[in-house]
């Protein structure tokens, strides 16, 4: 089973808190055993020096005495060993009988188990020979280091037992407190994801991480929203864009089930109505090339383009419709940086607005292609002497299917100005229609911050 | 030429099978992706066209299943998605050409004798010659009947593409795709007056025109008959 965040996060706090806790109660446990046998050692050692300085001032008896003296007051918990023995080694006072065997020198100490408190602790001797001849021993036991040791560890255990009750309750609820923003995510995104796709995150006002967090989120789920809508726009126009062409399609050949074509008749009738059908697959393919353009997914594809090259590219391509239509071609283009765009479709922008002015210019007068470069992105123009735009409808044209009623003989989709238009926004351009009597003049302005996000 | 059809949709696979037919070629036809596969590896195929979304194992997936079994045989894609990327996926999974659905069939036969003709005129041959129209790539000059003609850089590409598919169908969307370096919708017919200018210069009169319109199909150059 895998834990949640917040266990986890709870527990590797606890573990660690545990581990140096129980790290500090060690060395705290080992500095009071040394301290403590240290002491003993130097109380064992203070008793020889003692009883030694007795032999100088009142002799062996007074040793004797003083020995007695101390096995009367040991204390019932205590276990205290002296022997006092002459040079042949016979037993002058003390309560032990036999001399232990050790191979310490004088005045080091050793250690006996005790007799007293059997396998508990220890006693800790030292022995020195007396100027008279004869050696003493003295021996204390250790009980009290035992008994504090017991006591520390005691102390220990209930100490940790407690801070890892409090550790672990005190983390479970702050990393919980912590992650509940997470939860409130969670949550929301759950909720859109059941459909209710105008939910958002909870906007909280701490400005943390996680309420970033949420802002991003957020605008990436506008953003989301957004593309679909359009798509969803994009669907509902192509749907209605088609609808009346293929209405017309459809009435005319109920008309030939009534009436139908002569055997002579029928080839152009077939022709007529193939042409007709590669129309509506045309439009349907330029509805679909424009939604794709406005979805603004094609940003990514965006990379440095030579004007000069791509100007001059548009305008060899365009040139032998002009010299057709006995139209003259003219070019400037003035020397600029790269402009960073989508390369495919600029020139698709060049050949519609230059198709458009050749379309509609008459025979004999001159098209004009310019780019410019000004202090803060390139202006693309193209202008015509034709009959020009009437001002009232300078927005209309860039609708789809929308056509002059000048311009209906002319043949087209009425599609051309709205990719123009597409195209110019992907690049945040700006478009603007001038009236040059004679002719119009659009200029697409692309300001270099198209390349910024 | 013996070409396989692999297309679930039994109308356009019937409109295609019919078509090939008609144009003098034996047919067979796989419903999806995997009898597809099971017809291409067992029989010696001149050309498949490999519908891209299909039921069980999709086009792409099945492109991939026969080139990883060694076969070279070419593949024509044929899908409903226009983008200019899906074409690249189309042919960097293995495909030879990629058309978009809805086609002409005349379209559909020009671009299949293109791929099975690959390599007729290869395209680092340094002089092409079709009777006696000579192109000399390296010294980027065009000749008839042994006089110089002069073309427009343009005029010259699209010269050029015409005599590299010498005696082939080649379409409007072909003639895009190779002498424009720019995806784009061509607008009105500007590659017809392109053509007809070329035309008055390399088929002038007295010479015999090389240059053939085929209606509804798109342009041929061959040698006179």
């Amino acid at each position: 089973m895998r834990l949640s965040t917040s266990a986890r996060l709870t527990l590797a706090n606890s573990a660690l808190l545990a581990a140096s806790f129980s790290a500090l109660l060690l060395l705290v446990t080992w500095l009071a055993d040394r301290f403590m046998v240290g002491h003993v050692q130097e109380s064992v050692e203070a008793e020889l020096h003692i009883l030694d300085a007795e032999l100088n001032v009142d002799g062996l008896r007074g040793v004797i005495a003083l020995i007695e003296q101390r096995m009367q007051s040991i204390t019932l918990n205590h276990d205290r060993l002296y022997r006092l023995e002459d040079a042949r080694g016979l037993p002058l006072a003390g309560n032990v009988e036999q001399w232990p065997e050790t191979t310490a020198g004088p005045e080091q100490s050793f250690k006996l188990p005790s007799r007293k408190y059997p396998g508990k602790t220890e006693v800790v001797l030292q022995w020195k020979p007396l100027a008279t001849g004869g050696r003493l021993l003295v021996g204390f036991d250790e009980i009290e280091v035992a008994q504090v040791r017991g006591d520390i560890r005691r102390a220990a255990l209930w100490s940790l037992g407690a801070m890892l009750i409090v550790s672990l309750s005190a983390g479970f609820l702050l990393t919980r407190a912590a992650l509940r923003p997470v939860e409130a995510i969670r949550a929301a995104a759950q909720r859109i994801m059941e459909g209710d796709l105008r939910h958002r995150i909870p906007a909280r006002p701490n400005g943390d991480e996680f309420d970033r967090l949420g802002e991003t989120l957020n605008s990436m789920l506008d953003r989301i929203n957004t593309l679909i809508a359009s798509v969803r726009g994009a669907t509902d126009n192509i749907a209605h864009d088609l609808r009346s062409p293929l209405t017309r399609h459809r009435s005319r050949l109920e008309a030939a089930l009534s009436n139908p074509p002569s055997p002579e008749e029928l080839q152009p009738w077939v022709e007529k109505h193939l042409a007709d059908l590669d129309q509506v697959l045309a439009t349907f393919q330029s509805l679909l090339r424009i939604a794709s353009v406005e979805s603004g997914l094609l940003r990514q594809e965006f990379a440095h383009c030579d004007v000069t090259a791509l100007v001059r590219d548009a305008a060899d391509y365009i040139e032998p419709l002009t010299e057709d239509r006995g139209q003259q071609l003219s070019v400037s283009v003035q020397p600029g940086p790269p402009l960073r765009g989508h390369r495919h479709l600029l020139f698709q922008l060049l050949i519609n607005l230059l198709d458009n002015a050749i379309k509609h210019a008459p025979a004999g007068s001159a098209v004009r292609l310019s780019a410019e470069h000004l202090a803060d992105g390139w202006q693309l123009a193209v202008s015509d002497a034709g009959p020009g735009i009437p001002a009232a409808e300078h927005e209309r044209v860039f609708e789809r299917l929308y056509r002059l009623d000048v311009s209906r003989q002319t043949p087209g989709l009425g599609l051309g100005l709205s990719l123009v238009k597409a195209i110019a926004e992907l690049h945040r351009g700006v478009i603007t229609i001038v009236d040059q009597h004679p002719g119009t003049r659009i200029t697409v302005f692309i300001p270099h911050r198209a390349a910024v996000d | 030429m013996r070409i396989l059809v692999v297309e679930d949709d039994a109308d356009i696979a019937g409109f295609l099978c019919k078509g090939l037919r008609e144009a003098g070629h034996v047919t067979d036809h796989a419903p999806d992706g995997r009898h597809g596969l099971f017809l291409a590896t067992g029989e010696a195929y001149d050309a498949i066209v490999l519908d891209r979304l299909m039921p069980q194992m999709d086009g792409l997936s099945m492109l991939a299943a026969l080139r990883a079994t060694g076969s070279r045989v070419p593949v024509l894609i044929l899908s409903a998605l226009g983008q200019v990327d899906e074409r690249i996926k189309g042919l960097r999974a293995g495909g030879d050409d990629y058309l978009v659905k809805p086609f002409a069939i005349a379209e559909l036969l020009a671009r299949l004798e293109v791929i099975t003709r690959r390599g007729l005129m290869p395209a680092a041959e340094n002089r092409l010659r079709v009777a006696d129209l000579e192109l000399d790539r390296m010294a980027h000059s065009v000749k008839r009947g042994g006089e110089g003609i002069a073309l427009k850089p343009q005029e010259y590409r699209v010269l050029e593409f015409l005599m590299r598919h010498a005696g082939q169908v080649v379409t409007r969307t072909m003639l895009l795709e190779g002498v424009w370096d720019y995806h784009f919708d061509p607008q009105t017919n500007v590659i017809d007056v392109h053509l007809s200018r070329l035309r008055a210069k390399v088929d002038k009169a007295p010479w015999k025109p090389l240059i053939h319109t085929l209606r509804g199909a798109g342009y041929c150059l061959r040698e006179p008959e």
